[in-house]
C-alpha cells in the first residue's frame, strides 16, 4: 500500500505537470494538438558518407508472430536477456548473454539435469575407457538440424576443431589446453603462446591427424585426453563444442546475425531477431534430446538494459519471468500479489576481496584474515542487497558439489580481528599503511562500497579510501596491476570444484591477481584434478579449500542469487526444477514448462 | 520612420554616456526590486546559497553516517507500511545505506550550486567572449574562431565528456575534489560553444544597427562599442542561456554518475562535498519502487533550484535591457 | 551564395580530421582495452589476446593506426600477395567493430539493415526529426504567446512548465511517461512492438522533444520579448497594423532567430541518438550503441560516434546559416 500510494501521489504530480503545457496551448487557442508528425523524412535527411542508403520506412508490417502485447498467451514465454549479445558465434563466445542465445539453438554432445549432472543430449550414450583417457560419445541416430539435415559425428568434429583453429581466436578457446590430446600443440598460439605465424607454417596435416577429437563414423565420436579428467562431461556439455556446421559458417564472419544461418540442433529455432531490442524461438521441429518434446510454442527474449523498465513490463503483464533487481525487492515484498510471485533461486557466482599479498599490509596473512573477519557479510547481504543472495565464507556456492557450509572460519568478530592485526608485524590498526578498496564503478556499487568503508571504520577504526574505476579499466587492473584491495566474483562455467578451485593454482587465473602460492594447496588441487574416485577427489578439493579459506588471499563475501519473480501461469518452473547454472530459469527442464494463463 | 527616432535615442545616449556615466546597475537593480516573480527567485537563490554555506549546522545529521538495519525509511508521515515504519529520527526518511535523506539534500544542494555555476563562469568567460569577437571583427578572425567553435561543438558532447572522465579518472587532477573538478574542465571544455554561438548570432545582427553604426561615426573605439553598447544588447538571450545551462550542467553532473563516472563517493564525515543531487536521484531511480522518496526529494529540490534561476534570470533581463531606460 | 556554401563543406574536412584524432587520441589513453571484458568470467587467455590485438592492428605505432582507420591502408592479399588500398572513414570505412571480434562493421551496425529490419540510423533519425518537430511545433507557438501575455496566468504556467521540463532529465521523464501512459493508463505496452508503424513512436518522441520544448519555449517568448520593444515594433502598432499583422509579419521572423541559431547542435544531438530513450523504450537506435561503446573502448564505433555526429553537424549548422541568410536578408555571405 505505501508503495502504491508514493507511486501514485509522485505520478500525479508529475501528470499535471505533463499536462500544463498541453492545457496553457490550448488556453490560447495557437498550439495544435501534439500529434505525431509524418515519420518518412527522417529517412531522406542525408546520408551519411558513403554509407549503404538508408533503407525506406518499413512498409505495411509483415509481422511473423502477432506481437503479444501486455496480455500473456498460452504457450509464449516472455523473458528478459538484458542485452544485444555482440557475438553468438559458439567458438567464439564466452559472455552469460551469448551463451542463453547458443544454448537455445544448439546442442552440444551433453547437457545438464536438474542436479547440474552431466547428461547425454546430442549424444545417446558416452563411454569412458578405464584409464579414464578416452571417451566414445554414439550419436543419436534421429538428430537433426532444424532444417532436417542430420547432425552427425564429423559436425561435432568441426566444432571442436574449429574451437582449436588458431584462427578462431575464441574467447573460451584456451579452455581445453592440456586437456584434450593434441589440443595444445594444435591451438599453439592459445596454449603455448606462438606467434601466429610460426604456428600456422608448422605442418597442419600432422598436427590435425594428432587432434584427440576424432569422428568414427557418422554416429560415434571419440575424445582422447591427455590426462584424466573428471570433469570432461561437464565440458563437453558447454557451448563451445556447439556443432555450428561449415555450410552456414562459410556464410561470412557474422553468418550468425541472420536468423536464417543459425541452423542448429537444439530445441529452438530464431525465428525473428529485431537486434537490441527482442529475439524470437520457435520449436525446433526436428529436436531429438533430453529437453524435448517442448511444451512451450514461442520464447521471446527481450533485451530491456534499465532493470526499472523491465520491472514495469513484467507488472504490466508484458514479461513472464524476472530477476528481482534488489532495490525491487522492498516493493515486491510489500506488494500482495509480486509477493507471491516469487520463487527464491540461487546463482552461479562468488564475490571476494581479494588481498594483494605483494603489496603492503596484505603480504602478513595475520592481517588478511584480520581482514577477512571485520565486515558483518550478514548486515551487508540485508541492508545492501535486501536479502537477496547469500553470505559466503568459502568459494564454491550453495548448491554446487564441492560447496562446504561448515566451512565459515572468517566469521564476523571485531575484536578478534583488530587482536589479529595487533599480532601481526604490523603490531595494530593504527600502524597500518593506506587501504584503497578497488571495484568496478557504477552507480550500484558506490552505495555498496560506501557501507564496506563503514564497516571497516566502525570495526577497526580504518579510514579506507574508496577507488571505484571504470569497469574496463578495472578489468585490466585486475589483470595487469591488481590493486591492493579490490572486490571482484567468479561465476561457474561448470559444476565441478575443479571450475572454481584450480583457479587458485600458482599462476592460476584468479591467484595470480593476489600473487598468492602455495605448494601444499597446489599438490593436493593437482592431485584432484586428475582423480578417479569421486569421493577422494571431493574430499581432496575439500581439503584444498580449507587452505585457501584459511590462507585468505581472499575474502569471500557473498553469492548472488535471490529472487526470481515468476507469474503464477507459467508451469513447471519451480524451486525443485531449476538449477543455478539454468541458461533462464527452468532450462533443463524444458518438456515440463509451460505457459497457462 | 523607425531609423530616425532610432538614431535620435543613439545620439542621445550617446551624449548621455559622454557626459555624466549612467548607472546601468543602479537602474537595474530599482527595477528589479520592482518585478515580484524575480525577487521570490532571488530570495530562493540567497536560501539556498545559504544552506550551501550552512550546511554543517544545518544538516541534522552527518551526511554519511551510515547505520545498520536502518535503510530505506520513508518520510516520517509515511505510517501506512507496517514492514517499514519511519524512523522518528529521519524526517525525510533514509536511503539504501540507512543515511539521512534530508542531511544529505542539504549538502547536495552545496555541491550541485558549486557544479552548477563554477564551469558556468568559465563557460560564459570563454562563450562571450569568442561570440563577441567572431562577430564583431567578422572576416578571417571571425573564421578561425567559429571553425574552432564548430570543432569543439563537434565533440559529441556526452561522448566526449564520458570519454574525458575515463581517461583521465585516475590521474591525480581526476581525484581532486572527489572527482569534481575533472567534471567541471570536462563540462566547461565542451559547453561553451553554443553560448559562442549565441552571442555572434546577436552581434552579427547588431552591428548592422543603427546605433552601433552612429557610435563608429562618431569614432568611438571598438573596445568601447564591444562593451558598453553591444554586450548589454546580447545580455538577454546570455542571461536566458545561462539560467538554462546551470541546471542542464547539474543535469550532466547527474548523467556522467548514472554511467559510473561522475562524482567519487566518499565516507569521510569531514568531507565538505559528500554527495550531489545527481548522485542522489540516481540513486532515487534506481530504488524508485522501493523507496520513491528518494527520488521525489531530489527532484523537487532540483525543480525549484531550477525554476529560482530562471526567475532571476528574467528579472536581470528586462531590468538589464537598456531599452527599457525610461520604463 | 554557392561559393560560400562549398566553403563550408571543404572546411568540414579539417574538422572531422581534428576531431576523429582528438577522439582517438583520448580513446586510446583510457586505461582498459576492448578485451577486459566481465571480471567475473573466464577472461580471453593473453595468448588469444595477441592474436586478436595483431588483427586489429593495435600493435602498430599510433600514427599509422590513426591513418589506417581514418583515411586509408596498403593491404597485401596473404595468398596472393596483391596490394590494394583499403579506404578508411573517409572512404565510408568505419571499421570492424572490437564487441563483435571483427565479425561486423560499423558501418553495418550503425546504417546497415538488421536482418530485414531497418536500420539504427532510421530509428534515430526518424526518432530525432519527430522530437525536434515536436519541440518546434509547440514550442514556438508557446512561447509566443507567453510573451504575447506576459505576467499573465498563462505566462507564467507556461514558464513554469517549460523550466520543469527542462530541470528534468530524459532518464525520468521518459520513465514517468512510462508510468503514467503504458504501466497507468495502458493506452501503450512498456516493450514496444516496432512492426507497429505509430504507436510506439509517440511516448519516446514526447520525452525526447520534452527537454528541447522547454528550451525552445522559453527561448522563443524571451525573444518575442524583447523584438517587442524594438522601435519598429512600436512604430507599426502606432500605424494601426492590427495585432496578428504585427505579430506574424514583424515579430516572429526576428525572434525566431536565436531559436534557429540553437536548432543545429540540437538537432544533430537528437539525432544521433539519444541513450536515455533509447533505454527507456527500447528503440534499437544509435545513442546506446555508441555510449555502450566508451565502455567497452570499442575503438572502431567511438571513432564512428564521433564523426558521425560531426558530419551531421557541419550540415544542421549550414543549413542554419542558409535559414539566417533567409530570415534575416541583412546578414550577406561572401
Amino acid at each position: 500500500m505505501n508503495k502504491l500510494n508514493w507511486r501514485s501521489s509522485l505520478a500525479v504530480v508529475m501528470l499535471l505537470a505533463l499536462l500544463l503545457p498541453i492545457l496553457a496551448a490550448c488556453g490560447g487557442g495557437t498550439a495544435t494538438a501534439p500529434t505525431t508528425p509524418p515519420a518518412p523524412e527522417a529517412a531522406t535527411t542525408a546520408p551519411a558518407p558513403d554509407a549503404p542508403t538508408t533503407p525506406p520506412a518499413p512498409d505495411a508490417p509483415t509481422t511473423p508472430p502477432a506481437p503479444s502485447g501486455g496480455t500473456a498467451q498460452a504457450g509464449v514465454l516472455r523473458i528478459n536477456t538484458e542485452s544485444e549479445p555482440d557475438n553468438v558465434d559458439p567458438q567464439k563466445s564466452s559472455f552469460v548473454r551469448e551463451i542463453q542465445f547458443i544454448m537455445m539453438a544448439y546442442q552440444a554432445l551433453m547437457t545438464f539435469d536438474g542436479n547440474m549432472e552431466p547428461i547425454p543430449a546430442a549424444a545417446e550414450s558416452v563411454e569412458t575407457s578405464a584409464d579414464g583417457l578416452k571417451y566414445t560419445f554414439k550419436l543419436r541416430p534421429d538428430g537433426q538440424y532444424s532444417d532436417g539435415t542430420p547432425v552427425t559425428a564429423q559436425n561435432f568434429e568441426y566444432a571442436w576443431r574449429r574451437l582449436a583453429d588458431p584462427e578462431t581466436a575464441g574467447e573460451y578457446q584456451s579452455l581445453p589446453c592440456g586437456i584434450i590430446k593434441g589440443y595444445s600443440e594444435y591451438s599453439a598460439t592459445a596454449c603455448e603462446g606462438m606467434e601466429m605465424e610460426e604456428t600456422l607454417a608448422r605442418d597442419q596435416d600432422e598436427l590435425l591427424a594428432n587432434f584427440g577429437v576424432k569422428a568414427i563414423d557418422d554416429l560415434t565420436l571419440e575424445i582422447e585426453l591427455v590426462a584424466p579428467a573428471p570433469y570432461f562431461l561437464s565440458m563437453a556439455a558447454l557451448w563451445i563444442g556447439a556443432p555450428a556446421r561449415e555450410q552456414d559458417i562459410a556464410q561470412g564472419d557474422d553468418w550468425w546475425y541472420y536468423p536464417e544461418n543459425y541452423i542448429g540442433n537444439g530445441p529452438f529455432v530464431l525465428t525473428e531477431w529485431d537486434h537490441g531490442n527482442r529475439a524470437v524461438w520457435e520449436p525446433n521441429p526436428n529436436y531429438a534430446g533430453p529437453l524435448g518434446p517442448v511444451a512451450l510454442q514461442r520464447v521471446e527474449y527481450y533485451m530491456i538494459t534499465e532493470s526499472q523498465v523491465a520491472f514495469q513490463a513484467y507488472q504490466n503483464g508484458e514479461l513472464d519471468m524476472l530477476a528481482v533487481a534488489p532495490e525491487d525487492l522492498q516493493a515486491v515484498q510489500s506488494d500482495p500479489t509480486l509477493s507471491q510471485e516469487l520463487l527464491p533461486v540461487s546463482g552461479s557466482c562468488t564475490f571476494y576481496f581479494g588481498f594483494n599479498t605483494t603489496k603492503a599490509p596484505f603480504e602478513d596473512l595475520k592481517v588478511r584474515q584480520g581482514f577477512a573477519q571485520a565486515f558483518d557479510r550478514e548486515a551487508w547481504n540485508r541492508d545492501i542487497f535486501g536479502g537477496l543472495g547469500s553470505v559466503a565464507y568459502s568459494f564454491i556456492p550453495p548448491g554446487f558439489p564441492g560447496y562446504q557450509p561448515e566451512l565459515r572460519l572468517w566469521e564476523f568478530d571485531p575484536e578478534a580481528a583488530k587482536a589479529m592485526i595487533a599480532e601481526s608485524s604490523y603490531g595494530g590498526v593504527e600502524n597500518l599503511p593506506e587501504i584503497k578498496l578497488t571495484y568496478s564503478a557504477s552507480a550500484r556499487n558506490n552505495a555498496r562500497f560506501e557501507w564496506m568503508a563503514g564497516q571497516l571504520k566502525t570495526n577497526l577504526g580504518i579510514d579506507a579510501v574508496l577507488d571505484p574505476i571504470d569497469p574496463t579499466a578495472f578489468s585490466a587492473a585486475t589483470k595487469d596491476n591488481p590493486p591492493q584491495m579490490f572486490s571482484l566474483g567468479w561465476c561457474a562455467d561448470y559444476p565441478d570444484p575443479q571450475n572454481w578451485i584450480s583457479l587458485f593454482q600458482t599462476n592460476g587465473l584468479l591467484s595470480t591477481r593476489v600473487g598468492y602460492s602455495n605448494p601444499e594447496f597446489d599438490a593436493l588441487v593437482t592431485q584432484a584434478d586428475v582423480e578417479q574416485d569421486p569421493v577422494k577427489r571431493a574430499e581432496l578439493y575439500a581439503q584444498a579449500q580449507e587452505i585457501l579459506v584459511t590462507d585468505a588471499p581472499v575474502a569471500f563475501t557473498r553469492n548472488d542469487g535471490g529472487y526470481e519473480l515468476v507469474k503464477p501461469y507459467v508451469q513447471g518452473v519451480t524451486g525443485e526444477t531449476i538449477t543455478p547454472i539454468d541458461y533462464w530459469y527452468g532450462f533443463f527442464n524444458l518438456p515440463n514448462v509451460d505457459v497457462q494463463p | 520612420m523607425a531609423t530616425t527616432a532610432r538614431s535620435a535615442s543613439a545620439l542621445e545616449e550617446l551624449n548621455l554616456t559622454a557626459t555624466k556615466p549612467r548607472s546601468l546597475w543602479g537602474d537595474a537593480w530599482r527595477r528589479l526590486r520592482r518585478n515580484k516573480a524575480a525577487m521570490l527567485g532571488i530570495t530562493m537563490v540567497f536560501l539556498y546559497v545559504f544552506i550551501a554555506v550552512a550546511a554543517p549546522w544545518l544538516a541534522p545529521k552527518n551526511p554519511v553516517t551510515q547505520t545498520s538495519n536502518n535503510s530505506l525509511r520513508p518520510p516520517i508521515w509515511v505510517t501506512d507500511n507496517p514492514n517499514r515504519q519511519p524512523n522518528p529520527e529521519h524526517i525525510l526518511g533514509t536511503d539504501t545505506n540507512g543515511r539521512d535523506i534530508l542531511s544529505r539534500l542539504i549538502f547536495a544542494t552545496r555541491v550541485s550550486l558549486i557544479v552548477g555555476v563554477v564551469p558556468q563562469i568559465i563557460i560564459v568567460v570563454i562563450g562571450v567572449g569568442i561570440g563577441l569577437v567572431a562577430g564583431f571583427r567578422g572576416g578571417w578572425v571571425d573564421n578561425l574562431l567559429m571553425r574552432l567553435t564548430e570543432i569543439v561543438a563537434s565533440f559529441p558532447d556526452l561522448l566526449f565528456i564520458i570519454t574525458l572522465t575515463v581517461a583521465f579518472r585516475e590521474t591525480l587532477f581526476g581525484k581532486a575534489f572527489n572527482g569534481l573538478l575533472l567534471i567541471f574542465t570536462a563540462l566547461a571544455v565542451v559547453g561553451w560553444t553554443s553560448l559562442a554561438r549565441l552571442v555572434r548570432g546577436q552581434v552579427l545582427s547588431l552591428k548592422e544597427k543603427e546605433f552601433v553604426e552612429a557610435a563608429r561615426a562618431l569614432g568611438i573605439p571598438t573596445s568601447r562599442i564591444l562593451v558598453r553598447h553591444i554586450l548589454p544588447n546580447t545580455l538577454a538571450p546570455i542571461i536566458v542561456a545561462v539560467s538554462f545551462s546551470i541546471p542542464s550542467l547539474i543535469l550532466a553532473e547527474a548523467i556522467l554518475t548514472f554511467l559510473g563516472v561522475g562524482m567519487r563517493p566518499s565516507v569521510d564525515p569531514a568531507n565538505p562535498l559528500p554527495t550531489s543531487l545527481g548522485q542522489m536521484m540516481t540513486d532515487g531511480f534506481n530504488n524508485l519502487s522501493s523507496g520513491p522518496w528518494m527520488l521525489l526529494f531530489p527532484v523537487l529540490l532540483l525543480s525549484t533550484l531550477v525554476i529560482s534561476f530562471t526567475f532571476l534570470g528574467d528579472g536581470l533581463r528586462d531590468a538589464l535591457d537598456p531599452r527599457d531606460a525610461g520604463r | 551564395m554557392t561559393a560560400y556554401i562549398i566553403r563550408r563543406i571543404l572546411w568540414q574536412i579539417p574538422v572531422l580530421v581534428i576531431v576523429g584524432l582528438l577522439t582517438f587520441g583520448i580513446a586510446k589513453m583510457t586505461p582498459g582495452g576492448p578485451f577486459d571484458t566481465d571480471p567475473t568470467r573466464r577472461q580471453m587467455s593473453p595468448q588469444v589476446e595477441a592474436v586478436l590485438r595483431d588483427r586489429f592492428g593495435m600493435d602498430l605505432p599510433f600514427w599509422r593506426q590513426f591513418t589506417r582507420y581514418m583515411f586509408l591502408d596498403v593491404v597485401t592479399d596473404p595468398k596472393t600477395g596483391e596490394q590494394a588500398i583499403r579506404w578508411g572513414a573517409i572512404g565510408g570505412n568505419f571499421g570492424p567493430t572490437y564487441s563483435s571480434r571483427g565479425a561486423r562493421t560499423v558501418q553495418q551496425e550503425l546504417f546497415g539493415e538488421r536482418g530485414g529490419k531497418p536500420s539504427r540510423f532510421y530509428y534515430s533519425a526518424r526518432l530525432g526529426v519527430q522530437a525536434l518537430l515536436f519541440a518546434v511545433l509547440l514550442g514556438i507557438p508557446m512561447g509566443v504567446l507567453a510573451a504575447l501575455k506576459q505576467n499573465t496566468w498563462i505566462d507564467y504556467l507556461v514558464l513554469l512548465t517549460s523550466t520543469f521540463f527542462v530541470s528534468l532529465s530524459t532518464l525520468i521523464v521518459g520513465f514517468l511517461l512510462v508510468l503514467i501512459f503504458a504501466s497507468g493508463l495502458q493506452w501503450f505496452t512498456v516493450l514496444p512492438n516496432w512492426n507497429d508503424p505509430i504507436r510506439p513512436w509517440i511516448l519516446p518522441t514526447i520525452a525526447l522533444g520534452s527537454t528541447s520544448l522547454g528550451f525552445i519555449t522559453r527561448l522563443t517568448r524571451s525573444s518575442v520579448l524583447e523584438v517587442k520593444r524594438q522601435d519598429y515594433v512600436r512604430t507599426a502598432q502606432a500605424k494601426g497594423l492590427n495585432d496578428q499583422v504585427v505579430v506574424w509579419r514583424h515579430m516572429l521572423k526576428n525572434a525566431v532567430l536565436p531559436v534557429i541559431t540553437i536548432l543545429g547542435p540540437l538537432s544533430a544531438a537528437l539525432i544521433t541518438g539519444t541513450l536515455y530513450t533509447e533505454i527507456i523504450f527500447q528503440v534499437p537506435g544509435m545513442g546506446s550503441l555508441l555510449i555502450e561503446a566508451i565502455g567497452k573502448r570499442d575503438y572502431s564505433m567511438i571513432m564512428a560516434g564521433a564523426l558521425v555526429f560531426v558530419f551531421f553537424l557541419g550540415l544542421a549548422n549550414l543549413m542554419v546559416d542558409i535559414a539566417y541568410g533567409v530570415v534575416d536578408p541583412r546578414i550577406s555571405y561572401k
